[in-house]
């Protein structure tokens, strides 16, 4: 019995690694150039509003159009999909701290495909917020419904300060 | 050898884990369906344990799971194969064979309960209406062989030192609780502060389990680097062990 090692099992080995090597390194080219999975920015979105702030007064129903455009390679699908993607929001305090992250989905009624862009309101009512008179900040999102939010793939929210005026009652 | 030999020890350890048994090997198939449902009762209706960020009342469960079977593998892998030559002993004095391929069994044995829980976990998915790309399906037995090499790997470079040093088994065993813990399977990574996540990246298990999450729960190409540094890794701790084994290979004969 020797002690070395035997060149054919080091070299099944190293022929291993390689395979494997190869394999991931292929993968990450061809996703690179985009000819497997998603590419580098897959979900990218820029959210543009024409108000620069919103005003909820009393029992009022505010409604906010925001404008989405895909500016990632995969389409943003509708809610017909099942991979559908809602507009939502996160509300922060007005010095820019988390409050309430989970809100209401708007949905988007046609798909976004790449470049494209689609309005979409989102319909704000204080009865259903309960927010306390004061300001905050509205931050816009979409999410991935079951998957992921926009904000977590780098692509960038919509901040809008908003001023609650009145009670909910 | 005998690879005859090697799935014949496979076959084995996979039966005789529920012989005497009622219902026998149908267990490997129950087992994993109870798990399942365990993680989704209790995490998803009970507790109402939700996903930063996500909404739906499955989430958990399918982060949870894509993590844990895997995990399951190679944790099994690592400790069972860590005493092969120990628990086999007595195959070894009697038949002459490469001791080097013996912990593929152990292998086999887990892929085997890894793919019917997989299978399950699947199923699990389509019926609760997750939505998945079938393609990143495929780089899942990919995944998977490199995870296994360097669980190979481990457990071999193990098994040669629990010939002299008994008190390893339990050693491994610990360990590979504490390497759970310092795995982001329960939790987020994104959860931890950035100190901590940069620490995650010298957990080479952070790396296949990452794989898991983005291709099941995300939906997305897993980490491409990362993968080509855990086949390294695995494959240097391979040669590691090979060569380790070789030069103590007459001792460990002799111990046995």
């Amino acid at each position: 019995m020797t002690n070395r090692p035997s060149a054919r099992i080091v070299g099944a080995i190293c022929a291993s690694c390689l395979f494997f090597m190869l394999f991931f390194a292929g993968g990450m080219y061809l996703s690179k150039l985009g000819y497997v999975g998603n590419s580098d920015q897959p979900w990218l979105a820029s959210l543009t509003c024409d108000v620069s702030e919103v005003v909820l007064t009393g029992t009022e129903i505010t409604s906010v159009p925001v404008h989405i455009e895909n500016l990632g390679t995969e389409t943003i699908e509708s809610t017909a999909s099942e991979n559908a993607v809602f507009l939502s929001f996160h509300l922060l305090t007005h010095e820019g701290n988390d409050m309430r992250y989970d809100n209401d989905r708007y949905a988007i009624p046609e798909p976004i495909r790449k470049n494209q862009q689609k309005t979409v309101a989102a319909v704000l009512d204080n009865t259903k917020l309960g927010l306390e008179p004061g300001n905050y900040i509205i931050e816009f999102d979409l999410v991935k419904e079951g998957k992921f939010w926009f904000s977590e793939k780098e692509s960038q929210t919509l901040k809008i300060p908003m001023t609650v005026n009145g009670g909910t009652e | 050898m005998r690879s005859n030999l090697i799935l014949e020890l496979a076959k084995r350890d996979f039966t005789e884990r529920y012989a005497g048994s009622v219902l026998g090997v149908f267990w490997a198939f129950i087992w994993p369906l109870v798990m399942i449902a365990i993680y989704t009762l209790v995490f998803s209706r009970v507790m109402g344990a939700k996903l930063p960020g996500i909404s739906s009342v499955y989430s958990y469960s399918i982060y949870l799971i894509s993590g844990l079977l895997p995990w399951t593998a190679f944790t099994n892998t690592v400790t069972r194969a860590s005493t092969v030559f120990l628990d086999k002993r007595h195959l070894i004095s009697k038949v002459s064979m490469p001791l080097p391929r013996l912990p593929l069994y152990v292998v086999i044995s887990e892929t085997v309960t890894f793919v019917v829980s997989m299978s399950f976990y699947l199923l699990f998915m389509i019926l609760t209406g997750v939505p998945m790309t079938f393609k990143l399906l495929l780089l899942v037995p990919f995944v998977y062989a490199v995870q296994q090499i360097f669980a190979f790997s481990l457990g071999f470079l193990c098994a040669t030192l629990s010939v002299f040093l008994r008190d390893l088994r339990e050693l491994v065993s610990i360990i590979m609780q504490l390497w759970f813990w310092f795995t982001p399977i329960i939790y987020m990574k994104e959860l931890l502060p950035p100190f901590a996540q940069r620490l995650l990246l010298l957990n080479p298990a952070t790396y296949f389990i990452d794989a898991y999450h983005q291709i099941f729960f995300f939906d997305q190409l897993p980490n491409f680097q990362l993968l080509i540094v855990l086949t390294v890794m695995g494959h240097g701790l391979l040669l590691m062990a090979y060569t380790f084994f070789k030069k103590l290979e007459k001792e460990v004969r002799d111990f046995l």
